[in-house]
């Protein structure tokens, strides 16, 4: 009975080590590939709109989006079980759900609704991510990725106020420097084996 | 050294990380704060609609919204002067209202006069904000139901998107009373409760 | 799980007192001198001498930082504090499962 509590007391505090321990390990895959799947879908756009196609651009998004979410859930079931989930990772995983979520229902279910129009939508998607990057600098202990942000809020506010197709230019753009190119330095970070805190 | 040195050991440590715990419980007082501020702001919405009043939004919502800054920047101040130690929850708790704030305070003021998000959009978008918000505040709290607010926020945005009109200033504000000042109340509760034991 | 051996009782982290810092700072991302003295139960000056032991061991650091112009002193536990409790709380392990 002794025993059993003292093995129960242990779990806990092996708990409370693991929880204080912040680290995250970070390749910067996932950044590089919703990047570039989200660069492709806006330049799909801004083209089509130029040289005048005529698509189904809900279906392109819906594919583009499907893909990068199933490449996801590929990515986690393949962790499963050989990564350590450290508090840092977990407390990771839960910003870049929320945010995934927060933008499939403003690009798909307001835009179907009619309430958000698509000029608003790269603003507002500009807007969440800065709010997920925010979170991530915080996470991470890192001042550049906290400075990302920023450069999302202001790209959000300035895209406001652009009601034309270049809006859609300007969010592939910073979707290339401020999310592909960000990817990429995690990953040549990870490669050095460098653990990010 | 034996087996029963290692259980008086790890009892005590047990025990001591209890107590050190019971001063990092969360006082709910934002939750309380912020929720009760914006469903006032939504009331007088909904009355400005009603009575044909032609006050403009930037007035009460800009007042509300500066006032709501103003008590989240008290509490940060009370909570340096108490007793409390920094955690990396807590950290990670201002951090995630600090930034969902912002983005919120973006959505709601520039992007309204901007002319890009219509009025009528607005709750539900910051319904969205604040579903992504309580999803990773759950993770942090202890109260793992915490979390599935979030799925209410989001439902509550999907709803108002498809149904837009006034009465969604009653939506948000059922919502707001629900899945933020309530859960900030139980809170609140548990904080007194543990700063009495102490 | 290899065997326990008393020889790898860390006699840093090995007294009450210092364990109990060590404890709480597990907890919390710093401290505070006064909320340390609350938590462990011990007068300043035998307080202030365990904290010091564990200074000079790396296992805690300090910064000295004013908050409402009081002075206030706060302790963290380093990376090295970490693994230390970790590796005290693995022994205390073998010696359960021995």
């Amino acid at each position: 009975m002794e025993d059993r509590n003292a093995l129960d007391e242990l779990v806990f505090i092996k708990k409370v080590i693991e929880d204080s321990k912040r680290t995250v390990a970070e390749n910067g895959v996932g950044y590089i590939v919703w990047g570039i799947l989200v660069f492709v879908g806006l330049l799909v756009s801004y083209l089509s709109n130029i040289f005048d196609y005529r698509f189904n651009s809900f279906l392109v998004w819906l594919s583009l989006m499907g893909f990068g979410w199933l490449t996801t859930l590929w990515s986690v079931w393949k962790k499963k079980g050989k990564a350590v989930k450290t508090f840092g990772t977990r407390l990771l995983s839960a910003v870049w759900l929320s945010a995934g979520v927060a933008m499939m229902i403003i690009g798909f279910v307001a835009t179907a609704s009619g309430m958000v129009r698509g000029f608003a939508v790269s603003p507002l998607i500009a807007i969440v991510l800065g709010v997920a990057y925010f979170l991530s600098g915080q996470i991470y202990g890192s001042t550049w990725v906290k400075v990302l942000a920023l450069g999302w809020w202001i790209g959000g506010i300035a895209m406001l106020f652009i009601v034309s197709i270049t809006q859609v230019l300007v969010m592939a753009f910073m979707m290339l420097f401020f999310q592909v190119v960000p990817g990429f330095i995690f990953y040549f970070n990870s490669k050095k084996s460098v653990v990010v805190e | 050294m034996d087996e029963k040195y290692a259980v008086d050991e790890l009892q005590f440590i047990k025990k001591i990380i209890e107590d050190s715990k019971r001063n990092l419980v969360y006082n709910g007082r934002e939750h309380i704060g912020w929720g009760l501020l914006i469903s006032f702001a939504l009331i007088v919405d909904y009355l400005n609609y009603f009575f044909g009043w032609n006050f403009h939004f930037l007035l009460y919502w800009g007042i509300v919204v500066a006032l709501g800054w103003l008590f989240s920047y008290y509490s940060s101040q009370q909570r340096k002067k108490e007793n409390c130690p920094k955690t990396f929850a807590g950290k990670m708790m201002g951090t995630i209202w600090l930034g969902t704030g912002i983005g919120m305070t973006l959505v709601g003021f520039v992007g309204i006069t901007s002319g890009a998000i219509p009025g009528t959009s607005i709750s539900a978008l910051l319904s969205v904000f604040l579903g992504s918000a309580f999803l990773i505040s759950g993770y942090l709290h202890s109260e793992k139901w915490m979390k599935y607010l979030s799925i209410g926020w989001w439902l509550g945005a999907v709803i108002m998107f498809f149904y837009p009109g006034v009465h969604t200033v009653f939506i948000m504000a059922f919502m707001l009373l629900f899945l933020q000042v309530l859960p900030g109340v139980y809170f609140y509760k548990k904080f007194k409760k543990e700063t009495e034991l102490q | 799980m290899s065997e326990f051996d008393y020889q790898n009782i860390d006699d840093l982290i090995h007294s009450r007192i210092r364990l109990a810092i060590m404890s709480v700072l597990i907890t919390v991302d710093e401290a505070d001198f006064n909320f340390l003295k609350d938590k462990v139960n011990a007068t300043d000056g035998n307080l202030s001498v365990h904290l010091k032991k564990l200074e000079e061991g790396n296992y805690i650091s300090v910064k000295k930082e004013f908050i409402d112009r009081k002075p206030k002193t706060l302790y963290t536990l380093t990376k090295i504090g970490v693994k230390a409790f970790e590796a005290y709380v693995a022994q205390l392990e073998k010696l359960i499962k021995k």
